[in-house]
């Protein structure tokens, strides 16, 4: 019936068939221009036999990812961990981080404070320059800090140069910009504050601190950090190449006052966004140093991978919303506190390298006496931790004050849509279901809408993670607790915030770190927020490497000192 | 005459952008937030400031007004995330990145279902027919990040693995992410094409199988026409118009649909941008990348249309009935 | 001459039909019963139904979660197919998420073959002007990124089941109208279109009477694609975490779990995939036997 001429048709569909790889094939010119695919090969594309034979003449190279594209490489621009992260390593800060994460000299060669805690002298270094041969000076400091209050950059996140002294009236123009609290004369660098701050030196590693060439910076029209050919550094690597979304080449940069303790030539930074690919790619040896979560670990331990784990400054609590009846029941937020077995969530839920609370600030956070953390310090000040009889206890005193049962209790909790803030909020959804016969609702949304319903407080409770914005228990206690739309309540607290300026006037940090720690006993027997964990994560670097450091505060990975070994 | 329709046709597609613009200018504004919400709460001043450096403190309307004369000068606004960084130049670097996985995965997809397509209604009911539906099936069948994590997994890590075990080399075989050369591409143009190939296979073979029936097939054999010459200028040509309808949509799906894809892979596409974009509120970018692909999309399909009159000649006949 | 015999004229002989009359539809429904591929994946479709409907009458505790048993492999006590990341019984979970994706799937798919085929007859056989403005509609529809009105529903109307379909709604009819009216464009031109309006008939009744019975078809073949498009769909949701609400569990959600584990504990990964790939197969092959059923020119 129906007869097929084998003989034509299978010649016509073979030909078809060569025709059409050929064509995929010819596109293959159309791909990116292959660039150095695999990051420590040779120029030829075709890998070297293996970077075990470093010798004199051949480049030390070091691959890393970063999770998502930098947004930009102007220092002022702004924070979030990816641009910290490499701003961090091209711009030389006031001060630098040591491996115990003490301040120690950067630009600055040493510093004094007056006697009264808000006037830093700084001597800035004479022999440091920037990547195209200008000298990097006290001024550059000056002029970064000013373009933010000039709202030439960054103006969504100027507030955090607000410690200076007049830095927030002059962003609003109430005053001059040459008032403000912040002179650079010759080598010297003199900067006031509104009020003592005992961290200071360690708040100026932090990037909208960081120093630009004035001169450079206005060539570039205001495109500054947005090309490679658009940024100098004056840090250990300036930018090579940025293949956007692609490859960032990072090489020594030559001026560099340090440069000779700089063993690695050339850092190539791959935008991987996918946790499992980089994972992969650690495998394959494409990448040196990866970064993950708790369920990879035995994948990467299984290929021979070294797990270590790291606090990265992140403190995951409940925030509850003080206007509504049942979550601004003070005997309630208790018992709900009490409810919540952080060992097992720890272990059952996250199974990561995180550790359960123990108070609001987080684990890896310094204390200002040196070396020493502040949890490490204080210990636990989580007052309402994990009693089920007291909770059982709280809730039903709760529910008396309120005049309502468990069952008239409807809670909206809300929380960002990624891991493991998910699973964590379907978790507490059950635990706390079980515990007490209440109903929740748990809602994950996504990043603007969450924001949006957070500022709104259309919620009862809210799961947050809070990452250290400088390095000091203050970032917890202070904005976390006392934020515009976080805590309204606690904005009027004069309590409160009388204790925490009281500290700042403390000299010893010892006894400052012991003032804070009962403003945290304060706050936790109050539980406006319930913390829950403290976030730590794993991370894997190659054998081969050497030297690099983490730290609870961004940049997570310094790799300043790193070097390859044999 | 043609010349007319053509003209009508570029007029109605610019009016249909046109709309476009408007309807995802006004509903990206009706989403609840701002770009410069965070966790950390702002003072005032320093959101007045931001938002006066984008411009959105004016009424809605002025700021539709601005925007649309600045599309017209080329300016797509700077993005409120890249800082500094102009929509058009960002478009400029990714787009030809996705455009050229898109159009692998098109030709794949396509030259594939279609021949595929053939084969199966050709041999209808016999095994081969079985063999290549269950193999097209399962491009439809299995989500993208299903696949695409599985065939990293597989041929990235274990068969690239074995390759370097047994011929003692470094040479990764099947590059594990990111977009270099031909090699590279292997992988995210299958897992990205499976899908429409499955699909052209589908339409192509039943079509077929319809087309097959009709009197002028048999007309055509009885005339004595070979195997080949009724296959492809009789039974291809007809058949292929539902494909051709399909093609049309899956262009656009494609291109704007990778993003999946091009977060596995690495692949320094539009894709991410584009979803980002909403969740970031970056009105610039999510305006400026809806605006780029809709004028693609429109003209794309602009050529469809008039493709139409090309393949089935009795809709030219019946347009010029209008 | 005598090897022939006349046979003996009977009016009521010749006249007899030699074959029986069946309707369209038994006659449809017998070749569909013959085509054993067809009915094996109509047996494993209302297996798959069943298995999501009455299922959740005999497990269904989806929520339950179990901290110190999480992650546990197939055969554990208590959970035959294993528990997920929460010490959640898989089971459950996947008889809950069939009955979520399934839902899902046919609602949609329905109500945008309905909306699609009639948006697409109108279009297709006005042609001119309407034909035009329509199918800029569709233009329109399709052009505006979906993230946004995925987003703006799901703020205004919380996350939940009716607000994912009617998002799904809001844009996937458009596919279907598309294809309806290029068919359209197609069958309008033919004979017996031609002579229905020479008698008369009005136009919305050639629409629902001849064209579209006729662009049946594909219409069919896209149904039966389109069902695994959405459940597709609803999977992308899922991975870029817009999918269900929490604790909520579908193919999509079930499925971008295991692959964020993926390789480990592959059991929470090949299930969900399984079940999910299994049905789009036996949907797709349903409707390949449909079709051929269907088709009046294949009647032997």
């Amino acid at each position: 019936m129906k007869k097929i001429f084998y003989n034509r048709k299978s010649l016509s569909l073979t030909l078809i068939t060569f025709l059409f790889f050929s064509l995929a094939a010819a596109c293959g010119g159309r791909a990116a221009e292959p660039a150095d695919s695999q990051g420590s090969t040779a120029a030829s594309g075709e890998p070297a036999s293996g970077i075990d034979e470093v010798s004199d003449n051949e480049e030390v190279v070091l691959n890393v990812n970063v999770t998502a594209e930098p947004t930009s490489f102007d220092p002022n621009a702004g924070i979030g961990d990816t641009l910290m992260f490499t701003n961090g390593h091209l711009y030389e800060a006031v001060t630098r981080l040591d491996d115990n994460d003490n301040p120690v000299p950067g630009m600055a060669l040493d510093w004094t404070v007056s006697d009264d805690g808000l006037t830093y002298e700084f001597t800035i270094r004479g022999d440091n320059g920037w990547s195209n041969g200008a000298k990097a000076t006290a001024a550059d400091f000056e002029y970064g800090i000013k373009r933010i209050l000039s709202h030439q950059i960054g103006e969504n996140w100027a507030f955090l140069v607000f410690d200076i002294k007049n830095a927030a009236a002059a962003f609003s123009g109430d005053v001059p910009l040459d008032e403000v609290g912040i002179k650079a004369d010759g080598n010297k660098l003199t900067i006031t504050l509104e009020h003592p701050e005992a961290y200071f030196p360690r708040l100026l590693t932090f990037a909208p601190y960081f120093g630009v060439n004035q001169e450079f910076v206005e060539s570039t029209n205001g495109r500054y950090g947005t090309e490679a050919a658009l940024t100098i550094s004056s840090g250990p690597y300036y930018v090579d190449s940025w293949e956007h979304d692609n490859l960032i080449v990072l090489r020594k940069n030559p001026y560099y006052w340090n440069k000779d303790n700089i063993k690695i030539d050339k850092i190539n930074i791959y935008v991987i966004g996918d946790e499992n690919t980089a994972i992969n790619l650690f495998q394959t040896g494409e990448l040196d140093i990866i970064d993950f979560s708790g369920e990879k670990k035995n994948i990467v331990e299984a290929n021979g991978g070294n797990v270590q784990t790291y606090q990265n400054g992140r403190s995951v609590y409940l925030q509850a919303n003080l206007r509504n009846a049942v979550s601004g029941n003070k005997k309630i937020r208790q018992a709900i506190s009490s409810a919540i077995d952080r060992e097992l969530f720890v272990t059952g839920v996250l199974k990561d390298a995180s550790s359960p609370a123990e108070g609001l600030v987080a684990g890896g956070i310094a204390s200002g006496v040196p070396s020493r953390t502040f949890r490490d310090l204080t210990g636990k000040t989580l007052v309402y931790d994990y009693d089920p009889d007291r909770a059982q206890a709280l809730f039903g005193e709760g529910l008396a004050e309120l005049g309502i049962t468990a069952a008239d209790i409807e809670l909206r909790l809300i929380s960002r849509n990624s891991e493991p803030y998910m699973k964590a909020t379907a978790a507490l959804q059950e635990m706390l279901q079980n515990t007490f016969g209440i109903k929740i609702n748990a809602e994950s949304l996504e990043s603007t809408s969450y924001t949006a319903t957070r500022s709104d407080m259309n919620y009862d409770f809210c799961l947050v993670s809070w990452g250290a914005d400088w390095d000091d228990p203050t970032t917890f206690l202070y904005e976390g607790v006392l934020g515009d739309y976080v805590n309204p309540q606690y904005a009027d607290s004069s309590a409160y915030l009388k204790a925490l300026h009281d500290a700042e006037t403390i000299r010893d940090p010892l006894e400052r770190a012991e003032s804070l720690a009962d403003a945290e006993r304060a706050i936790l027997e109050d539980t406006p927020l319930i913390p829950i964990w403290s976030e730590a994560r794993f991370y894997a670097v190659a054998d081969k490497v050497r030297g690099t450091h983490r730290r609870a505060i961004v940049p997570y990975l310094d790799i300043v000192k790193a070097e390859i070994v044999k | 005459m043609m010349l007319n329709y053509v003209i009508r046709r570029v007029g109605i597609s610019l009016l249909t952008i046109f709309v476009i613009i408007t309807v995802t200018f006004f509903l990206m504004y009706m989403l609840p937030g701002t770009p410069f919400l965070g966790d950390r709460p702002l003072p005032e001043a320093v959101v007045a400031a931001a938002n006066a450096k984008y411009g959105l403190d004016k009424p809605i309307a002025e700021r539709y007004i601005i925007y649309l004369s600045n599309i017209i000068h080329g300016d797509f606004g700077t993005s409120t995330v890249y800082t500094n960084r102009d929509v058009t130049s960002i478009i400029k670097t990714a787009f030809p990145v996705s455009a050229s996985l898109g159009i692998r995965a098109l030709i794949f997809g396509v030259t594939g279902g279609i021949l595929l397509g053939i084969y199966s209604a050709l041999h209808h009911n016999k095994l081969g027919d079985s063999v290549s539906t269950v193999v097209a099936i399962i491009g439809v069948s299995i989500p993208s990040f299903i696949l695409g994590t599985m065939l990293q997994y597989a041929l990235g890590v274990k068969v690239s693995g074995l390759f370097k075990d047994i011929f003692n080399t470094d040479y990764q075989l099947f590059p594990l992410a990111r977009w270099e050369s031909f090699r590279y591409t292997l992988i995210p143009t299958f897992v990205l094409g499976l899908g429409s190939l499955a699909g052209v296979m589908r339409m192509m073979r039943s079509s077929m199988l319809e087309v097959v029936n009709q009197d002028y097939i048999k007309t055509a054999k009885s005339k004595g026409l070979g195997g080949t010459a009724i296959t492809w200028r009789h039974m291809a040509r007809n058949a292929i118009m539902p494909v051709y309808t399909v093609v049309g949509t899956m262009t656009g799906v494609i291109l704007t649909g990778s993003f999946v894809i091009e977060n596995i892979f690495s692949i320094p596409g539009l894709g991410k941008y584009f979803v980002n974009s909403v969740s970031s509120r970056d009105y610039p970018m999510t305006i400026g990348l809806t605006l780029f692909f809709a004028i693609f999309i429109v003209f794309v399909n602009m050529f469809i249309d008039l493709g139409y009159g090309l393949i089935d000649p009795r809709i030219r006949i019946a347009k010029g009935e209008k | 001459m005598a090897d022939f015999t006349p046979i003996p004229k009977n009016i009521e002989e010749s006249n007899r039909s030699v074959r029986v009359f069946v309707s369209y539809g038994k006659d449809a429904w017998n070749r569909l019963k013959k085509n054993k591929v067809a009915v094996a994946s109509l047996v494993f479709i209302i297996f798959v139904i069943l298995f999501g409907f009455a299922g959740s009458v005999f497990f269904p505790n989806y929520t339950k979660q179990n901290l110190l048993n999480t992650f546990a492999p197939p055969g554990s006590p208590g959970a035959p197919l294993g528990t997920d990341e929460l010490g959640r019984d898989l089971l459950s979970r996947l008889v809950r998420g069939t009955k979520i994706s399934i839902s899902i799937g046919l609602t949609v798919a329905t109500i945008n073959i309905i909306i699609g085929s009639v948006y697409g007859g109108i279009a297709g056989y006005f042609g001119g002007a309407a034909d035009m403005i329509m199918m800029r509609i569709v233009d329109i529809v399709i052009s505006i990124p979906e993230m946004i009105i995925l987003i703006l529903l799901l703020t205004i109307i919380s996350k939940g089941m009716p607000t994912l379909i009617l998002a799904l709604c809001l844009t996937g009819w458009t596919g279907t109208a598309r294809l309806v009216r290029g068919q359209v464009l197609q069958l309008r031109e033919q004979e017996y279109i031609l002579s229905a309006r020479v008698l008369g008939a009005g136009k919305f009744f050639i629409i629902l009477r001849h064209l579209l019975p006729n662009a049946i078809d594909p219409i069919i073949v896209r149904f039966a694609m389109s069902i695994p498009g959405v459940i597709f769909a609803e999977a992308f949701l899922s991975y870029i975490g817009l999918g269900v609400s929490i604790p909520d569990a579908s193919w999509g959600n079930l499925a971008q779990v295991g692959s964020n584990q993926f390789p480990n504990y592959l059991w929470l990964f090949f299930m969900p995939a399984t079940l999910f790939s299994l049905t789009m197969l036996a949907f797709n092959l349903l409707g390949d036997g449909l079709r051929d059923a269907l088709d009046p020119k294949q009647r032997w």
